[in-house]
């Protein structure tokens, strides 16, 4: 990511500010709109801001020609998932460590000194490692090779045979991190606790991934994990699914423009991917990354340069009407579907378009033709007093039921974050949808609004208010509660 | 790379039109209900499976009688997990799942159309299962 000058934010402030504010009363337009409608895309859409998020600030550091760079504001900066979720790349690390936590293991960027909740007590923030000396990246590939920047990381060894691609993480620009591993071993598990008529506490997710790295430009990932059921643990750990296979391919990169080719199973690449799987424009568009079901088995093709994108993937899927294999990735019905996404994603903004595909019998979930416009806006770019971050997506779609008829569908979703200080984070989230436009009265909106706590690298608290307000019937509200440990 | 203030105005443009969007959008549509608009959009004779995997996705979580979930809300004694649960407490399921769109609570989804015409039918149908033939 690059710099960008001070004089170009100060003379931008104004105009965004006005813009915030235009944002802040649209969001509650709709929010009290009748039927109207923690993101991980906002890690991404917000942190574009300042290169020391993801790694050391380089030394001497000039940019490289475009396709050369490798900085970019795709999902796959930070994860080795070209599509996002999952293991984290070093700069993914990085950020964990230094940026996201109130209490940094990595230098934290400067832009975030003494922005934490206690500024007010006193105004050094003595929680962070930094020093009056900051350490630096190498200046360049050939600088890192130099033995005082090897690495010491116990989650990931070794290196690729005959070294690192050019195209690769740079060694010694994440600090202590190995930025290109042989073998990298990650874990993700959430625990939620939903306190509505009663209380109920289930696993979200429970996963171990790995990711082998023989040589330059492969990589193969495996995401084994639990199907985590609302009906209790028990449930989870009896479910013929658990474990099963997340997510596993073969991937193809570390090449010019980041460039890559990935094959195997995986989640087709449509609209923003946030991680709260229960929003209705995943539910709504079979996107809910919690259930294998909405796994494909395929190929997906990507080009992520400074700042456009495009992917596009092919794949073949199961029945909806009954699970996939849970290792068995070739057990599909013989259904395909095709998935397109694009756009740009500027350093403070970006806006994209995304279109899935599913060709089925009606006996197996019929044909779907689902579009998606997304975009994100970052006023924290523009104006450092200002650390908010919007996202949206507007979803539609023809889909066909089971009696074969078709129909369409709709929702909405979008999300005001303020980053009220180090390792905290405030959102307010609407959602809506509109799962068949020929039934009345079948529509819901919900309003979300709570507070993401991330104290310590590999440890985030979610607490949110829920509530619903479904056309027909009793709206209702909920506390939804989280405990996510990753690493 | 030096930063193109120009982009600045299409970002917002971008923005407000995804507002301006949803704003138009977020009415709902549709003018009859599933059954009348599509009456093969569930099945015409549901099954007491299709009717327990709808209880079992959406119910059992709260309303398992403790046998298949940790959670016991306070003074529930409604077991969906079963049989004879779910045909002891027709008129709740009714009530509160289908007609009165109240459940599941909070602010989880409620019954889709099609989960609720399956298991409107079921019961109007007599309700035939294992331990109700």
């Amino acid at each position: 990511m690059q710099s960008v000058t001070a004089a170009g934010r100060s003379g931008l402030a104004g105009s965004f500010r006005i813009a915030a504010a235009s944002a802040l009363v649209a969001f509650f337009a709709l929010a009290f709109f009748p039927g109207a409608l923690g993101a991980t895309p906002l890690y991404s859409a917000r942190e574009g801001r300042t290169c020391d998020n993801c790694h050391l600030r380089p030394n001497l550091w000039k940019n490289p020609p475009v396709f050369d760079r490798k900085c970019t504001m795709s999902c796959q900066s930070c994860h080795v998932d070209p599509a996002g979720g999952g293991m984290r790349t070093a700069a993914g690390r990085f950020f964990g460590s230094a940026t996201l936590p109130m209490i940094a293991t990595n230098p934290r960027p400067t832009q975030d000194w003494d922005s934490w909740i206690g500024k007010f007590l006193w105004r050094k923030d003595r929680a962070t490692t930094f020093t009056d000396s900051l350490p630096e990246g190498p200046p360049d590939f050939e600088s890192s090779k130099n033995p005082r920047f090897a690495a010491h990381d116990r989650y990931a060894l070794g290196g690729p045979a005959g070294g690192s691609s050019r195209y690769a993480p740079t060694r010694g620009r994440f600090g202590p991190l190995n930025a290109d591993p042989l073998l990298r071993v990650s874990w993700d598990l959430r625990l939620a606790l939903l306190v509505a008529q009663g209380a109920l506490f289930f696993p979200m997710q429970a996963d171990v991934a790995m990711a082998v790295h023989p040589v330059e430009h492969v990589t193969f990932l495996g995401n084994v994990g639990a199907r985590g059921r609302s009906t209790g643990l028990s449930d989870t750990v009896d479910d013929p699914r658990t474990p099963y296979l997340r997510e596993g391919f073969l991937l193809l990169h570390e090449a010019p423009g980041n460039a890559y080719v990935k094959a195997g199973r995986f989640v087709p690449q449509f609209g923003l991917r946030i991680d709260d799987h229960t929003a209705q424009t995943r539910r709504t568009f079979e996107q809910d990354g919690s259930v294998p079901e909405a796994r494909v088995t395929g190929v997906e093709a990507g080009f992520n340069p400074n700042y456009p994108y495009v992917n596009a993937s092919w794949f073949q899927s199961t029945a909806v009407t009954r699970l996939p294999s849970a290792f068995d990735i070739f057990d599909t019905d013989g259904t395909h579907g095709m998935a397109v996404n694009l756009g740009y994603r500027e350093l403070g903004w970006s806006a994209g378009a995304s279109t899935l595909l599913h060709r089925r019998p009606p006996a197996e979930g019929g044909d779907a033709t689902s579009f998606a416009l997304h975009g994100v806006l970052n006023p924290w770019f523009y104006c450092r007093s200002l650390p908010l971050t919007y996202q949206a997506e507007y979803d539609w779609g023809r889909w066909e039921r089971t009696s074969g008829r078709e129909t369409f569908r709709r929702a909405f979703w979008q999300e005001l974050d303020w980053r009220a200080g180090n390792g905290v984070n405030v959102l307010l989230a609407q959602d809506w949808a509109d799962p068949d436009t020929d039934v009345k009265d079948d529509h819901a909106f919900r309003l979300s609004a709570g507070v993401q706590v991330t104290p310590y690298t590999g440890i985030t608290l979610d607490l949110r208010g829920r509530a619903l307000f479904p056309a027909t019937g009793r709206a209702g509200a909920d506390i939804f509660t989280q405990i996510h440990l990753w690493r | 790379m030096t930063r193109r203030p120009s982009r600045t105005g299409y970002s917002f443009a971008a923005a407000a039109l995804l507002a301006a969007s949803a704003s138009i959008v977020s009415c709902g549509a549709g003018e009859k209900t599933l059954g009348l608009a599509d009456p093969l959009a569930a099945p015409l004779t549901p099954t007491y499976e299709q009717a327990k995997a709808i209880l079992a996705a959406k119910c059992v979580g709260c309303h398992g009688g403790g046998g298949e979930s940790e959670s016991e809300p306070g003074g529930d004694d409604r077991n969906y997990s079963s049989c004879a649960g779910i045909v002891a407490d027709l008129a709740g399921i009714l009530s509160t799942s289908v007609d009165g769109g109240s459940m599941p609570p909070g602010a989880l989804p409620r019954l889709t159309e099609r989960e609720k015409l399956i298991l409107s039918r079921w019961i109007a149908q007599g309700a035939q299962s294992p331990c109700n033939p």
